[in-house]
């Protein structure tokens, strides 16, 4: 009961704050773990997360999560900082406050509502001497195309099209720099209540979770390594059924990525502390792009426990999107 | 895309007229911005792009003189808040800061601000 009130009382503290009118949605880009981590600690996956950049926008997200949706917020940036330059946040060596990011999830099944709230944040990210030099020589590039340019009344002349289009193309340069050379360590939570009977006043908590991530991508080589390590519990609201159960995971995996081929290879180790049994998952997923919508995949591997746990799958994969492709 | 343009009405900041005034523009929020320096009403443009401690001229030089400062703003991280500081060495107030905020991530700010220095 402690934790659903912990849970509410995030929500209450960020709602509370003050605002501007405004509907714009941020980007947390600079985070690796995905959005919402309720819902990963849920295997939901959310349609659409809200991502409000003032506290008022917040709060209505919040309004709204009554009827199923994701919400998150990082609140550093809902608030001005003038000291707080481009380069500074791009040498924080521990931008833990600034990319401190709250989320809240709320979905329904036949005969349970789900509310899970969570957190995410980086404790410690460096870049590559490699990837500072590149980004800071992009910043000075569109530190150029932005210098405003006076008219004879020394009126700023609004920056042309191309100048615009090329600025904005500069800060995906950056997004893209960003990309390699860096190590990153970063921390989540999750902690979701359900009620049985789809009323919020009858809210339990029954899992929690809490992970940590190391990441690593080298300069030169298009190589992700990600190692990742999980608590998650489930607390049996019901005493009659049996007693609680928690497992902690322990894994790597690595991302090779290439203009037309990405390989995965993922391998989790999982204990499960209630039952003291161990497991191990293992997967290697390959993606070939024959053309721009036609998609070689390739699946094998050996899920969680001793019973029909083979992972093999080969197929085609038709593209109707040109957003890129994940694994 | 949309263009948000601010214009400010002309500040006053008192100098020493013996003491040297130096300016610097800061660009907050972790946002990229360049700047254009000129007193009005002249053709020299005294400094461009990214602003730290410009040298404006002495205080008996720039006393009864109007300064212009142009600032453009792209978001370029989390948050679409602007804040810009105009910090004046020798100059009271030495420090001016203006917030303000876009409607959207790709929206290009300009902010105009003129100070008219007085002893």
């Amino acid at each position: 009961m402690k934790k659903v009130k912990l849970l509410i009382l995030i929500s209450i503290i960020v709602a509370h704050t003050n605002a501007q009118d405004k509907t714009l949605h941020t980007n947390v880009s600079d985070l690796y773990i995905p959005d919402v981590p309720g819902f990963v600690l849920s295997d939901k996956a959310p349609t659409a997360v809200d991502k409000p950049s003032n506290p008022r926008a917040f709060g209505i997200s919040l309004l709204n999560l009554r009827n199923g949706g994701a919400v998150e917020v990082t609140p550093f940036w809902l608030v001005n900082n003038p000291a707080y330059t481009f380069e500074k946040w791009m040498k924080n060596k521990f931008p833990v406050i600034e990319t401190f990011n709250l989320s809240a999830a709320t979905f329904k099944t036949d005969t349970t509502s789900v509310l899970s709230a969570g957190f995410r944040t980086q404790l410690f990210r460096i870049y590559s001497k490699t990837t500072l030099t590149e980004i800071f020589d992009i910043k000075k590039q569109i530190v150029n195309l932005l210098i405003p340019k006076l008219d004879s009344n020394d009126n700023p002349i609004d920056l042309t099209y191309a100048d615009s289009l090329a600025a904005f193309k500069k800060l995906d340069e950056i997004a893209e720099a960003k990309k390699k050379g860096f190590f990153v360590v970063e921390l989540a939570g999750a902690i979701i209540g359900s009620s049985k009977n789809n009323s919020f006043k009858q809210l339990a908590s029954d899992k929690s979770g809490l992970w940590l991530n190391l990441r690593w991508a080298p300069v030169i080589v298009p190589l992700n390594i990600t190692g990742v390590a999980r608590y998650s519990w489930a607390n049996n609201t019901n005493p009659k059924i049996g007693k609680d159960s928690s497992f902690f995971d322990i894994g790597v995996s690595l991302n090779y990525e290439l203009r037309k081929l990405n390989i995965a290879a993922e391998y989790v180790y999982r204990k499960d502390l209630s039952v003291n049994k161990n497991y191990a998952r293992f997967a290697f997923v390959g993606n070939y792009a024959l053309t721009e919508n036609i998609i070689l995949v390739t699946s094998i591997g050996k899920n969680f426990g001793n019973v029909e746990d083979m992972i093999t799958l080969v197929g085609i994969k038709l593209a109707v999107s040109r957003s890129k492709l994940s694994l | 895309m949309s263009v948000k343009r601010r214009t400010e009405p002309v500040k006053e900041i008192k100098v020493n007229r013996d003491e040297q005034i130096i300016l610097s523009v800061s660009i907050g929020n972790g946002q990229i911005g360049s700047n254009t320096v000129k007193f009005r009403f002249t053709s020299d443009i005294l400094g461009q792009g990214e602003v730290s401690n410009l040298l404006l001229g002495m205080g008996n030089t720039i006393v009864g003189r109007t300064l212009r400062i142009a600032t453009r703003v792209l978001i370029a991280s989390p948050g679409n808040k602007i804040v810009i500081t105009h910090l004046f060495k020798n100059g009271v107030p030495a420090e001016s800061v203006y917030h303000d905020e876009v409607n959207d991530n790709h929206d290009v700010y300009t902010l105009v601000t003129d100070y008219l220095f007085t002893n």
